[in-house]
């Protein structure tokens, strides 16, 4: 429970980061994607379960306010922090930041590439390599370089909060430990 | 195993549940959006406080670093403005006499309302879209202000969007600029109506499309386009922008080109709301 509510904690302090800060700090009228880092920093770090919630509410978020379908990148967030934690849960050693970048990236790049299709080729805006270049990709550069510097944090709180936990199950939890 | 197993089917099937919902969800929210507006507006009362105060910290930063420019082009720009401020001195005092005169004109014509006469609330941009592929903003005011939905928004003088919700604290502004966006305009001197669409490739250049003029229409580079008396959602006679490069189409029907739009869209802070909806 304390965990959900810290989860949602952090997705709410993105979207507000997200919609004025990096909309200041944008480079060339592109600013990052903190909603997507979220799911894949989660699903890798703490499991699929984890990275699917937060996935879902940070989709729901991105969309509610700013988009007339609500509910499409929710879906592409969710089983984006889904497979995130599928692959890399336990697997991999925990330093290792080469697998969420590639996730984050790859995850970046269905998410343009379906508001692409949904927003821009149904109106008949053909040039996709246009849209690619000067959309999608600075996204992605700029996603990845806000991955870096917020990859350390996550996993510092996640450490905390499992340290927590531990202690809190030794202390209330089955006789076996506290008698040695 | 027997706990592995369980945890990975409540996993999926959580997955399978919430998959539903978002389908159910994209479905309900391309017909109405009833359904989330309860959410939107119980969510606004947290969010928008909080964007409002850290939207001030990001005005402050950039505050400080128009701070650090150098002296020389302070002196620069100084030149520039006094000069400036001559040259429109005097087109100040010419325009006071035509003032003078256009009232007399107007009393013996009793021409109806001017643009300058709508009423207006002021209102400040706290946030931004979330993603980069569209160009709309929140403001501070919402219902509770008296805004509503499809009330017209400029800036400087010039059209900035339309409003395309609201809630009680907040309303959603769609830019003129955005890829979405639609507006009815017309030639300010000879009435001639045009279709003014927003285009995302093209604004990158700092340009609106503009279409839909007819060919035997004369237009010239410099012709100032406001938006026309025929439009049902924008009021007539604001100002979007100046022609540039119209050609004919390979139909030899319309024309089309570009226009120069007058607003400043990267660094809109404050807008005004026109708290009349067109009739």
């Amino acid at each position: 429970m304390k965990r959900k509510v810290f989860e949602i904690g952090i997705i709410l302090l993105c979207y507000i980061l997200q919609t004025t800060f990096l909309k200041d700090i944008a480079l060339a009228g592109i600013s990052p994607n903190l909603m997507i880092i979220i799911p894949v920093l989660f699903g890798y770090i703490s499991g699929k379960y984890e990275g699917m919630f937060v996935g879902f509410v940070s989709g729901i978020l991105f969309d509610l306010f700013y988009r007339d379908v609500v509910g499409f990148n929710a879906l592409i967030f969710m089983y984006i922090g889904y497979i995130s934690g599928m692959l890399f849960f336990k697997d991999f050693y925990k330093d290792d930041i080469v697998f969420p970048l590639i996730v984050v990236s790859a995850g970046d790049f269905i998410y343009g590439f379906f508001s692409y299709v949904t927003y821009f080729l149904l109106k008949n805006r053909l040039d996709f390599s246009y849209y690619f270049l000067n959309i999608i990709v600075p996204e992605i550069v700029y996603t990845l370089f806000i991955t870096i510097l917020l990859y350390k944090i996550v996993l510092k709180i996640n450490v905390y909060l499992e340290d927590k936990k531990n202690r809190k199950e030794r202390r209330y939890g089955s006789g076996t430990l506290g008698s040695c | 195993m027997k706990n592995k197993l369980k945890e990975i089917f409540s996993t999926k099937y959580m997955l399978s549940i919430l998959t539903v919902i978002c389908a159910v969800l994209i479905c309900i929210t391309f017909f109405t959006d009833k359904a989330t507006k309860p959410i939107k507006n119980a969510l606004s009362y947290v969010i928008v406080p909080l964007q409002s105060g850290v939207n001030n910290i990001g005005l402050w930063i950039s505050d400080s670093e128009q701070r650090f420019k150098t002296l020389e082009e302070l002196i620069a720009e100084n030149e520039e403005l006094k000069k400036q401020n001559a040259l429109l001195t005097e087109q100040n005092n010419k325009l006071i006499q035509d003032g003078y005169e256009l009232d007399r004109l107007r009393e013996m014509y009793a021409l109806d309302k001017q643009y300058d006469e709508y009423e207006k609330v002021g209102a400040k941009v706290i946030a931004k879209e979330t993603g980069n592929w569209f160009h709309s903003f929140t403001v501070d005011k919402g219902y509770n202000d008296g805004i509503k939905k499809d009330m017209n928004v400029i800036s400087g003088g010039g059209l900035v969007g339309i409003v395309t919700d609201v809630g009680p604290n907040y309303s959603i502004v769609r830019s003129i600029i955005d890829d979405t966006s639609y507006v009815s305009g017309m030639v300010i001197n000879t009435g001639e109506i045009c279709a003014v669409k927003g285009n995302m490739k093209l604004y990158s250049q700092g340009l609106i499309e503009v279409t839909n003029f007819k060919a035997s229409a004369l237009v010239k580079d410099g012709d100032c386009i406001v938006t026309s008396n025929i439009s049902d959602k924008y009021m007539q006679g604001i100002l979007i922008g100046y022609i540039k490069d119209v050609k004919v189409d390979a139909n030899n029907l319309t024309q089309s080109g570009y226009i120069t739009p007058v607003v400043d869209f990267e660094h809109i802070q404050e807008v005004l709301i026109i708290t009349e909806l067109k009739e």
